[in-house]
C-alpha cells in the first residue's frame, strides 16, 4: 500500500490488465464437491487466485473442555502454500497474518451458520491459498460459504466478499496485487444477502464520501457473487458434474 | 438422468409461505410466516422438502449402526461417526460388548448436549462398514426400504443401514464390493431420478 512507482494504474479508464474500473478480475469460477473425504468443499478460481476451501463437520468438540451445550463451535483456518506466491509464506507455524485472517473469516462464516440448531459440536472450515494474487481473504470466504453449503451446515443466508480499493484516485472494484501494493486504499468486504456487513477491514487512507462510496460498490457487486455460488450448486446437484466425470 | 425438483433453493431463500415443521429444524426455519432455507433443497411437485445435504442429529427412533469404543461405568459408549455418540446402559441390557464390536440399535432417548440412549441392541458379527454422508441415507434406504432391499436380494448380502450414515454389510467379498459401488453411485446420484432402475441394472451386470 502507497508504495512508489511510476506505474499508470489506470490509463483511459483501463486498469493494468485492460478491465474496467468495476469489473471483476477474469476468470471468475467456482466449483463444489471438489474433495472425495471432505463433508463440504468448493474451489475458486478468480483472477490469479487458487483457493480450496473444506468442511469438516460437524463433529465431536475435542478437547472436550472447549464444547458448547448451547452452540457449535466454528474454527477457521487460512493457510497459505509455501508456493503460493513470490513472498514466503507458511514456514513452519502459522503467521501472524494468516491468524487474523482465520479469525476475521471465521467470525464472518459463524454469523451465517445456525450454532444454536447443532450445539456441542464443532465445525472446521480449512482454506488453502494454492495461488496469490490480492483479495485472498474475500476470495477464500466466498469459497468458504460454498463449502458450507456443500456440507449441508444449517445456515441463515450465504454470504460473500469482494475488495474495493481506491487507486489512483478512483475508487475500483476487486483490487490486484499491483494495485494493493501501489494503491492508495484497499477494502475487503463481506455481506450476506440482508446486507448486513460480516467483515470489514481497511488500510490506506480514504475519505468518508469515499468509503461510502465503496461499500456501496461492494454491496452492488457483490450480488454476482451469490449468483456465482448459486450457479456452482446448481451444476454440482443437477448432475451436471457427474455427466462431465462420465465423458 | 433428471433432477429430482424443479427450483433449487440456496440458505436465505424463501421456500414457501406458512409454518416450517418441526422435524426440519436443520433443513428450514421460520422467519416472519415465511419458510426459509437453511440448506440446499428443492421441492417435488407435491410441495415435500427434499434437502440436498443436511447433517446428523439423533432423533427418537432413528436406526443406528454404530462400533463400541469405550466403557463408562457399567455403559458402553458408541461411535457413530458422527458428532454425537450413543450409549448402551448396562441395565436395558444383558449383552456384553468389547471394543470395535459393531451394534445396530435404535435411538430410544435423546440426552441434552446430543448424547443418546440406544435401545433395542443387535451385535452385527462380522462383515464390514461403510460411511456415507448422513443425509443420502434416506435415498439408500428408499421408498419403504425399496432400494435397500432390493440390493439385498440381488447381491444375496445382509445390510443394516444407520441414518447416521454407518452402513453394515455382509456378504461373499465379491457381493461386498458390489455393494458398496452401488452405495456410491447412490450418493453420487442421490438427487436424481429414476435411480432404482440404474442401480438395478448395475447390480445384474
Amino acid at each position: 500500500m502507497g508504495m512508489e512507482s511510476d506505474i499508470e494504474l489506470i490509463k483511459d479508464g483501463k486498469r493494468l490488465d485492460g478491465r474496467g474500473l468495476y469489473e471483476f478480475r477474469k476468470p471468475l469460477k467456482l466449483e463444489v464437491g471438489v474433495l472425495e473425504d471432505a463433508d463440504g468443499s468448493a474451489y475458486i478460481h478468480w483472477g490469479g487466485n487458487k483457493i480450496v476451501a473444506g468442511v469438516y463437520g460437524p463433529k465431536q468438540v475435542l478437547p472436550r473442555h472447549l464444547e458448547d451445550p448451547n452452540k457449535a463451535i466454528v474454527r477457521a483456518y487460512y493457510m497459505m502454500g509455501t508456493f503460493s506466491s513470490i513472498e514466503e509464506h507458511g514456514r513452519s507455524a502459522p503467521s501472524r497474518r494468516s491468524l487474523e485472517l482465520s479469525m476475521v473469516i471465521g467470525n464472518a462464516l459463524e454469523s451465517i451458520i445456525r450454532v444454536e440448531e447443532i450445539p456441542s459440536t464443532m465445525v472446521d472450515v480449512y482454506m488453502v491459498v494454492l495461488q496469490a494474487e490480492g483479495g485472498t481473504r474475500v476470495a477464500a470466504l466466498t469459497a468458504a460459504v460454498a463449502a458450507l453449503m456443500n456440507a449441508g451446515i444449517p445456515l441463515r443466508d450465504i454470504a460473500a466478499g469482494v475488495a474495493v480499493g481506491k487507486v489512483a484516485g478512483e475508487i475500483v472494484l476487486d483490487i490486484g496485487k499491483e494495485e494493493d501494493m501501489y494503491g492508495e486504499a484497499d477494502m475487503p468486504m463481506a455481506y450476506d444477502r440482508e446486507g448486513n456487513l460480516l467483515l470489514l477491514q481497511m488500510d490506506g487512507k480514504m475519505t468518508v464520501e469515499e468509503v461510502r462510496r465503496a461499500l456501496e460498490l461492494g454491496w452492488e457487486k457483490v450480488q454476482e457473487l451469490f449468483s456465482l455460488q448459486r450457479r456452482a450448486i446448481e451444476a454440482y446437484y443437477r448432475g451436471e458434474i457427474e455427466k462431465k466425470l462420465s465423458l | 438422468m433428471e433432477f429430482i425438483g424443479e427450483k433449487i433453493y440456496l440458505p436465505g431463500d424463501v421456500v414457501f409461505e406458512g409454518k416450517a415443521p418441526r422435524s426440519l429444524e436443520l433443513i428450514v426455519y421460520e422467519k416472519d410466516g415465511k419458510v426459509i432455507a437453511s440448506v440446499p433443497l428443492t421441492l417435488t411437485e407435491d410441495k415435500r422438502i427434499i434437502p440436498l445435504e443436511s447433517v446428523f442429529k439423533p432423533k427418537v427412533g432413528d436406526p443406528i449402526v454404530g462400533i463400541v469404543e469405550d466403557k463408562r461405568g457399567p455403559n458402553f459408549v458408541v461411535d457413530t461417526g458422527t458428532a454425537y455418540s450413543g450409549m448402551i446402559l448396562a441395565r436395558e441390557t444383558k449383552g456384553i460388548f468389547r471394543r470395535d464390536d459393531v451394534v445396530f440399535g435404535k435411538v430410544a432417548r435423546v440426552e441434552e448436549g446430543g448424547t443418546f440412549i440406544l435401545g433395542e441392541i443387535r451385535k452385527l458379527i462380522g462383515g464390514r462398514i461403510f460411511e456415507v454422508p448422513p443425509s443420502k441415507v434416506p435415498r439408500i434406504i428408499g421408498k419403504g426400504a425399496s432400494m435397500v432391499n432390493m440390493i439385498k436380494e440381488k447381491t444375496k448380502t445382509q445390510i443394516y443401514v444407520g441414518a447416521n450414515g454407518y452402513i453394515w454389510i455382509r456378504g461373499s467379498p465379491k457381493a461386498t464390493i458390489k455393494v458398496m459401488n452401488a452405495i456410491k453411485l447412490i450418493v453420487r446420484s442421490s438427487h436424481l431420478r429414476g435411480l432404482t432402475d440404474r442401480i438395478a441394472k448395475m447390480l445384474e451386470e
